[in-house]
């Protein structure tokens, strides 16, 4: 008879036990929700809704701990568990917004970072553009000005030698009857006054290939005048280049008497045909003259 | 004389005692309604979550109005704060929603006006704790 009873007593303990061992689910998840929102963005962004929080969880505890199976534990546990995800909700939410602004922020700076990188590449290329300007002004200038000195040195330079204009170039024509004595290569004094001017009016010219022929009338053997005629141009090269002409820029040719311009059996003719051209080339092209050729002049026409 | 006295004064003080419960439970239901609708106003059943705390609200809300009916004046008092304390939650879900879009066109607006900002990473949004259901109306 006391078997039974004993046993009543023990398992009505372990029922008691049971019951007061675990308590209910929404205090469990209020607890686990707590914590979460202690840990989360709420600690920092939230403060009073989590101090709300835990004011309805010590609710709800204290509930519990007065009367565990009472209705009051589970609907207080409840609110607690509520206002334990609404602090985190909202700690999360002044996160975002927090985060929102430190990137507004970031966009100002960068903003304002860009206008001034702008307004520097812009100055920037202002002042190259102006330098550019400026630097167009200033070989405009030089072009007109190197123009209108090759201008007045062509003037000047019609003044002592016949000037024309051909396919290949401007074509410089010096007598013969000037530069040389009769069948001489050596320059006449008044020769030289007159290749002054031309040097100087070539020289304005800016660097021109030229190239100095010598041509002579048709009278005597045809090679002594082809030697002849080398000879004269070589004269008239040398002389240019100690006028300060580029001797590279300078081809000395011998043309005899296989250009003439007028008739050979006039006095007239043949006098116009004893010359010295300088072809100055059309071109800024410049080419490297042939060396001299040391032909003494064999001829005397 | 004396009992007719008697009688009346305690009619008197059951009626304030009664007036004054009711009068705690019109509060609650006042300011419950106020914050289903506020919950509801800025959007909260856009939300899945939200919504779902909504929806609680208004059925803790309605189990509430049932119980302070039937007299269970405190069940009714902790079965409206059960769901004004949805209807809270309902609302901060989603005006987090929004915050979280703002902050992400921001970083969008960020980084278009700065392309050498490295992106850092964007945490992926903790999964939101499942909701419980209501429980059954404590009485």
């Amino acid at each position: 008879m006391k078997l039974p009873i004993t046993l009543s007593l023990v398992g009505l303990l372990s029922l008691q036990a049971c019951a007061t061992a675990r308590p209910p689910d929404e205090l469990l998840q209020a607890r686990a929700a707590m914590q979460r929102a202690q840990q989360g963005p709420a600690s920092r962004y939230a403060l009073v809704d989590l101090h709300t929080a835990q004011q309805s969880l010590a609710s709800a505890e204290q509930a519990y701990a007065s009367s565990p199976r009472s209705p009051e534990v589970r609907d207080l546990s409840y609110v607690a568990l509520r206002r334990a995800e609404l602090a985190g909700v909202r700690g999360e939410t002044a996160e975002a917004v927090a985060r929102q602004s430190e990137l507004d922020a970031q966009r100002q700076q960068a903003v304002a970072q860009n206008l001034v990188n702008t307004q520097a590449a812009l100055a920037t290329a202002r002042a190259e553009q102006s330098q550019t300007r400026e630097q167009l002004e200033r070989e405009r200038l030089a072009r007109a000005d190197a123009e209108r000195r090759a201008n007045a040195a062509m003037e000047s330079l019609r003044r002592v030698a016949a000037v024309r204009e051909e396919q290949r170039g401007t074509v410089i024509t010096l007598s013969g009857e000037v530069l040389f004595a009769s069948g001489e290569s050596v320059l006449l004094p008044i020769a030289q006054q007159r290749l002054d001017e031309v040097a100087a009016a070539l020289q304005a010219q800016g660097s021109r290939h030229l190239v100095v022929e010598g041509h002579t009338d048709a009278r005597g053997n045809p090679a002594d005048n082809e030697r002849l005629s080398l000879a004269r141009a070589h004269a008239v090269r040398n002389y240019l280049v100690t006028r300060g002409i580029d001797a590279s820029t300078i081809t000395a040719v011998g043309a005899g008497a296989s250009r003439p311009v007028a008739d050979n059996t006039t006095a007239e003719g043949r006098a116009n045909n004893r010359r010295v051209e300088i072809v100055v080339s059309p071109s800024n092209e410049t080419r490297n003259a042939t060396a001299p050729t040391e032909h003494p002049p064999v001829a005397s026409r | 004389m004396r009992s007719a006295a008697f009688a009346l004064f305690a009619t008197v003080v059951a009626t304030l005692g009664a007036c004054a419960g009711t009068q705690t439970t019109s509060q609650h239901l006042a300011s419950t309604q106020a914050s289903i609708s506020a919950a509801a106003a800025i959007g909260a059943a856009r939300e899945p979550t939200g919504a779902l705390h909504l929806q609680y609200a208004r059925e803790e809300y309605a189990q509430a109005d049932n119980l302070s009916r039937d007299g269970e004046i405190e069940a009714a008092d902790r079965m409206f704060l059960r769901a004004q304390s949805d209807a809270e939650l309902a609302g901060a879900l989603a005006r987090r929603q929004d915050a979280r879009r703002a902050a992400d066109e921001a970083r969008a607006r960020a980084e278009a006006a700065q392309p050498s900002m490295a992106p850092a990473p964007v945490a992926p949004p903790a999964p939101p704790a499942p909701p419980a259901p209501p429980a059954p109306a404590a009485r």
